[in-house]
């Protein structure tokens, strides 16, 4: 789950190939993601339709696969990133009680 | 379209897996030179980069086949090494897949065979107009026994005409008499008499069950209260003599005027 929603944000910002490292340096070296589970993981989203591939070139002119948020994706992600925080404030929320709330 | 997706790229990675392994192929070689690049920035040698790279992403063969079965491919791939491995082995044991062909083949048979008696005897309904409206009078045996206690001549052919003439509940009622199995008789044209398996029933049978008679004449209204006879009765039995008679059917008529005029019992 954490190593889909991380490679959907790395595909959030439209057309970009993907890096883990870069994911990494966003948690603030928190995540650490394996480089071998990420293909593995895009081309699932890709099968549910949530990410589109296509050819390109890169910046050193070589022959590179981009991957966009669909529409659906987007929904999905969304979605996802809600419930995501709710599950989070809500833990956040039972951790913070102060004991004479109990 | 999440269903049409998953569709399209099932059937590429089905259909076209050379192109797809090739295209994970040069996607993972692109992401592990990048990869290294990265590292190199970092200040790791080229050589050292280049192998932590690579290190790191693993097997491109189990990637290559992790990517396919993201796309669905298990189920299909699977069953078609089990395929695969199911014919090698028939082929390397033909004894044994001789016989476990046969004794499928047997089981199947046997069962079909089986089935097709059931389904001609019991399954399947009587050849006649509106079988479940048809209501069996006493238990069908011979002579007209009404129970299993007694033999009792009940179902006599006056019986009959008085049932048809006060009948308020039937649409019609029919009487069929079986003879006994002693019947020998004579087809003209043929010289020895034969066994015959015959059956006397009331004009209004034919028109009662809906069914034609396979040659002679059906009887009617007009034969309302004489009997005929039949040869083989019984529709099945019939069936098979058709071939016997065809072409003779007047003789076979002929024949059974006969035989009611000598039982006398054209009333």
């Amino acid at each position: 789950m954490l190593r889909a929603r991380c490679c959907r944000r790395c595909a959030r910002r439209s057309e970009l190939k993907p890096d883990c490292c870069r994911i990494e340096q966003i948690s603030g070296n928190r995540l650490e993601i394996p480089q071998g589970s990420l293909y593995p993981a895009l081309y699932r989203l890709e099968h549910e339709g949530w990410l589109a591939s296509e050819w390109g070139q890169s910046d050193k002119n070589r022959k590179a696969k981009y991957y966009r948020l669909t529409a659906a994706g987007r929904r999905r992600l969304n979605a996802e990133a809600k419930r995501w925080n709710h599950m989070a404030d809500a833990i956040g929320a039972i951790l913070s009680a102060a004991p004479e709330q109990i | 379209m999440r269903l049409r997706n998953r569709i399209r790229t099932w059937w590429k990675a089905v259909t076209r897996t050379r192109q797809l392994n090739s295209e994970i192929e040069d996607e993972l070689a692109f992401h592990i030179d990048s990869h290294a690049e990265e590292l190199m920035r970092k200040g790791v040698p080229g050589q050292e980069a280049l192998r932590r790279a690579r290190a790191e992403v693993g097997s491109v063969e189990a990637q290559k086949e992790t990517c396919r079965a993201a796309w669905g491919t298990r189920f299909w791939d699977e069953l078609r090494s089990d395929l695969r491995y199911a014919v090698r082995a028939l082929f390397k044991y033909p004894g044994f897949a001789a016989v476990a062909i046969v004794s499928l083949a047997l089981g199947i048979g046997a069962n079909t065979a089986i089935f097709s008696l059931m389904d001609a005897v019991m399954l399947r309904s009587l050849p006649v107009k509106d079988p479940g409206q048809l209501v069996l009078l006493g238990n069908g045996r011979a002579r007209g026994i009404t129970d299993d206690f007694g033999r009792t001549n009940l179902f006599s052919y006056p019986f009959y005409r008085q049932m048809r003439q006060y009948n308020q509940v039937f649409s019609d009622v029919a009487a069929i008499l079986t003879l006994n199995n002693d019947v020998h008789g004579t087809v003209s044209g043929r010289n020895e008499t034969e066994p015959m398996h015959v059956q006397l029933v009331s004009g209004t049978y034919f028109s009662l069950l809906g069914v034609q008679a396979m040659i002679g004449r059906n009887g009617g209204p007009e034969w309302r209260d004489r009997y005929r006879a039949l040869h083989a009765g019984q529709h099945r039995s019939r069936h098979r003599n058709r071939d016997e008679w065809r072409g003779r059917p007047d003789h076979f008529v002929a024949e059974c005027r006969r035989l009611h005029d000598h039982r006398n019992l054209s009333g």
